[in-house]
């Protein structure tokens, strides 16, 4: 095809909302992977079926969405203009809805969501709870547009960003919108994208490599639910990237060969932007060309490192590099690179159109802008959230996530992904921003906010991302390999018992090392859920050590289960449960618990509705000696 | 030219079809119907692939297997067995061809073999001769011919490598050090940092269990648990009849529909953990 102009992508976005204009209505399916799991792509034949039958297939047009989020509630079927939806649609439902709501134009309110509170439907996604307090920039397209399809993103004005770039900037006033707007990259160190830039646009490569630049998506976790919903957003943003630092080439990274749909669906926006010559030589038929690859890595999360990234994409182990020299100055083959998340690539088309003082309108002076998190834990909500710099942790927790589930009580959250620190309740009022996260000693990291109740150990919790630490340590500086195995010995023997109030001085020593000495990224917040759960979590590490008791009942050498009399029903529940038969009683009487049976699985303590069930430190551990370690500390 | 083939046979059919087949294609072909004769050919000119029946031979085939392994290592042997015969790998061979055969497979063997006898120093090709995924060969031998000199495109070759036989084997190893240009230590040194990379033979179905911290918190242990008993596994990570294996990862990145369980391409998010059986089922 030849080049397209800009009069042409305005008929094409003409024609694809003429195209939804034109239809009485347009069904859309949710194509997220858990809906599909659960039949959503086969409800979508049955759907066309069923319009067929009734003859009015040509006036409603059959499509569908990126994941809506509400993955407990799917499969979802939405019905545009009205923005209506049905959630967990069942094939037998098909039927009614369209004759009620297709051709009658009724609502079918019986198989709507309804609010957990009021108990009402709640007809249209928007107006949930939890998307009411949320913003929409970077998934501004969410529920509306078919992720396979470049036309309904160019519908919905996509690729104007890139055109406003190209046609009427150079690549500095590019360069200075994007410091204006004070865009940090959102992989999780927030260096300013726009100085990145910059310095990359200034970097000259080797002489014999021919002026090569590249631009490269590393694409995390967060960059891959946006693929899944808005894939060319993030082309965009590359594309306007190589037009502002002069590169050429670009390469989305995406870790793990096992997303294969992902995968299929970039290729295919590739493809289509290719097709539209929005990707290829002499752009919009200027001077501009630009390309990009697709590199699919062979796992490991050290190669989210982006000079370690660089090496994988070199054919190399992946390993990191010293800094400085930055990629911005010396990256791939040597030559300038800029390597971002896929969600600071998905900001920038929408600065360049709307300008950087709109973009400043949401968040703080210090991090401007929305960010994506995703939710974790014994939560109403769980999954992908977009929330405007700036927004408490509390509000995150209790509003946007609906709170917790019932019987949970919140015992910390872990901010920044697996290498996160855990955060005591009492920080929950922190503004989520890069300053405050760096303050409260954690990071953005790969924006995973999780939520850890009583049920959890944080001894424990610290242990198993450790055992992370160790596994994804990539070995090549002595600190963090090393030191990984060290604290982790040491963790073990907490959870174990075996551990003296020395081990606690000692794994500080060593975390603190690491922390100074590691060479990347990696080591140096490997170590931060064990600093700050010895900061904040002190008094359960230490019941661990001096009086051998796991309060939650998770580290099974250091915990006892017995039954309460006095709480204990009878109601045999728990004796049914057990997968020792180690409980046994009579109906309507108390219960108890033969302790050389128990294996302290835990199942009776999550059974029981009565609380009958009490944790005790080990049985094999003498009290008498705890109290004596406690009175010679309270003499002290 | 593509290459010169000896075919070492009485059935005429064979004889036929290798001439028919293989000419237009522009082998040079040539006949014999005995092993002495092959050898004395062999003196005055080298062929890259012999076919030879591996029963009917006078001169008892394996002597002739023995005898070209031994002194031209760069030829590549097929042998041209009945259909049922439950040949045994013998040193020397490099590829069956089981009759009756359609002219298809007899132009792909031919081409594969050709591959095979170009392509490999005779140090990797005695090893390689005894493998299980000796059939494979070919195939990888494209791959490695596609990306020939790209020591850049290392892990892309690596990952078509495993797609193919399954796992990468040392010798494979040393199949794409030679292809790529790239000392196999490094080879190695890269297959063993990935962890998509495996040396171990897997099953038929691989089972990738998340013990990611957010998995952690919404019970992927009892997941574990449950699908080991499950498999009756106690100590292995595969099973007895090879039809599933399973490793443990360390966040899949899906945290946001924890408890994650990846089988082959498909990933099973948000698992309720006692019907871990149930999704096994679809497998087979």
């Amino acid at each position: 095809m030849s080049k397209i102009t800009i009069d042409e992508l305005m008929k094409i976005k003409e024609q694809a909302l003429k195209l939804k204009a034109e239809k009485k209505a347009v069904l859309m399916l949710c194509a997220g992977s858990s809906c599909s799991k659960r039949d959503g792509l086969k409800i979508k034949a049955i759907v066309e079926e069923e319009l067929k039958a009734r003859g009015i297939l040509d006036t409603v047009l059959v499509g569908i969405n990126g994941c809506s989020g509400l993955c407990e509630h799917g499969p979802i079927l939405q019905i545009y203009p009205e923005g209506y939806f049905y959630e967990k649609v069942k094939p037998d439902y098909i039927p009614e809805i369209i004759e009620e709501h297709v051709i009658k134009g009724n609502i079918v309110e019986k198989y709507m969501y309804n609010d957990p509170t009021t108990k009402k439907p709640i007809p249209k996604i928007e107006d949930i709870p939890t998307y009411k307090l949320q913003s929409k920039r970077v998934l501004q397209n969410r529920t509306k547009i078919d992720p396979t399809s470049i036309d309904d993103y160019i519908a919905q004005d996509g690729y104007r960003g890139a055109i406003e770039a190209i046609t009427n900037k150079s690549p500095m006033d590019v360069i200075g919108i994007i410091k204006d707007a004070a865009l940090r990259g959102r992989g999780g160190s927030g260096f300013p994208t726009g100085t990145k830039w910059e310095i990359a646009a200034y970097s000259v490569p080797p002489a014999n490599l021919n002026g090569s630049k590249y631009v490269i998506c590393n694409a995390g976790a967060i960059s891959r639910a946006i693929m899944e919903i808005d894939p060319h957003s993030i082309i965009e943003g590359m594309i306007i990237a190589g037009y502002a630092i002069g590169a050429h080439t670009g390469y989305i990274y995406i870790r793990e060969p096992e997303h294969k749909s992902l995968i299929q669906l970039m290729e295919k926006a590739l493809k289509g932007a290719t097709k539209y010559g929005l990707l290829g030589k002499n752009i919009l038929n200027t001077t501009f060309s630009f390309n990009i690859e697709l590199f699919i890595g062979a796992g490991t999360f050290i190669c989210g490192e982006e000079t370690a990234l660089i090496a994988s994409i070199e054919g190399k182990r992946g390993y990191p590099t010293p800094k400085p020299p930055y990629p911005a100055t010396r990256g791939l083959w040597n030559c300038p690179t800029v390597v971002d998340n896929g969600e600071t690539f998905a900001n920038v088309p929408q600065i360049i159109l709307k300008g950087a003082q709109w973009f400043k309108t949401l968040g703080t002076d210090d991090s401007s802008g929305t960010k994506l998190f995703t939710l974790t834990g014994p939560l109403q909500f769980n999954g992908l959230v977009e929330v405007p710099f700036g927004v408490s942790l509390k509000s995150m927790v209790y509003d946007i996530s609906g709170g917790l589930r019932k019987g949970s009580k919140l015992k910390a959250v872990q901010i920044g992904g697996p290498t996160g620190a855990f955060l005591p309740p009492s920080s929950i009022e922190m503004p989520l921003t890069y300053g405050d996260i760096k303050q409260h000693e954690s990071i953005v990291g790969s924006s995973g906010i999780i939520v850890l109740d009583q049920n959890t150990c944080i001894v424990n919790a610290v242990r198993l991302a450790m055992t992370f630490g160790v596994a994804e340590s990539c070995g090549k500086c002595v600190p963090c390999r090393i030191g990984t195995t060290l604290m982790l010995g040491k963790l073990t023997d907490i959870t174990e018992g075996k551990a003296t109030e020395n081990d606690m001085q000692i794994l500080e020593d060593i975390a603190i090392e690491v922390k100074r000495t590691s060479l990347c990224g990696f080591g140096r917040t490997i170590v931060l859920p064990l600093l700050s759960a010895m900061k904040h979590f002190k008094e359960e590490f230490y019941a661990h050590i001096h009086d051998k008791w796991c309060k939650a009942g998770v580290c099974k050498t250091l915990s006892t289960f017995t039954i309460d009399g006095q709480s204990c029903k009878g109601c045999t529940s728990c004796a049914r449960k057990c997968p020792v038969s180690a409980i046994s009683g009579e109906r309507k009487k108390p219960h108890s618990i033969n302790q050389s049976l128990c294996i302290r699985c835990r199942t009776c303590y999550e059974t029981c509705t009565f609380n009958a069930i009490k944790i005790g430190h080990a049985a094999w551990y003498d009290p008498s000696l705890a109290s004596a370690q406690t009175s010679k500390e309270e003499n002290q | 030219m593509e290459g010169k083939v000896l075919v070492v046979d009485d059935d005429s059919y064979v004889i036929e079809s290798c001439g028919k087949v293989l000419v237009p294609e522009g082998f040079l072909v040539r006949a014999v119907t005995d092993g002495h004769e092959a050898m004395e050919i062999f003196f005055c000119d080298t062929y890259d692939v012999v076919f030879i029946n591996y029963e009917k031979i006078h001169n008892d085939g394996s002597n002739l297997v023995r005898w070209l392994h031994r002194k031209y290592p760069d030829t590549c042997v097929v042998a041209v067995v009945d259909t049922n015969h439950e040949f045994v790998k013998t040193e020397g061979i490099l590829d069956y061809l089981t009759k009756p055969f359609s002219l298809e497979i007899l132009l792909q063997t031919t081409k594969r073999a050709f591959y095979l006898s170009k392509q490999f120093a005779p140090s990797i090709k005695k090893e390689i001769k005894t493998a299980q995924y000796v059939d494979k060969l070919g195939e990888l031998a494209i791959i490695v011919n596609k990306y020939k000199g790209k020591p850049a495109m290392l892990l892309e070759v690596l990952r078509q490598a495993q797609a193919l036989i399954g796992y990468l084997p040392e010798e494979v190893q040393k199949i794409i050090s030679k292809g790529l240009k790239i000392p196999v230590s490094e080879i190695h040194s890269v297959v063993s940092f990935y962890p998509s990379f495996t040396m171990k033979p897997r099953g038929r179905h691989h089972i990738k269990v998340c013990m990611g911290p957010a998995c952690i918190a919404k019970k992927a242990e009892t997941l574990l648990k449950n699908l080991t008993a499950g498999l009756n596994l106690q100590d292995s990570d595969i099973t007895e009849d090879m039809r599933f294996s399973y490793e443990k990862v360390f966040c899949v990145g899906a945290c946001s529909d924890a408890p994650v369980m990846e089988i082959d391409d498909d990933s099973h998010t948000r698992v309720e953990v006692d019907k871990v059986d149930e999704i096994l089922k679809a497998y087979n």
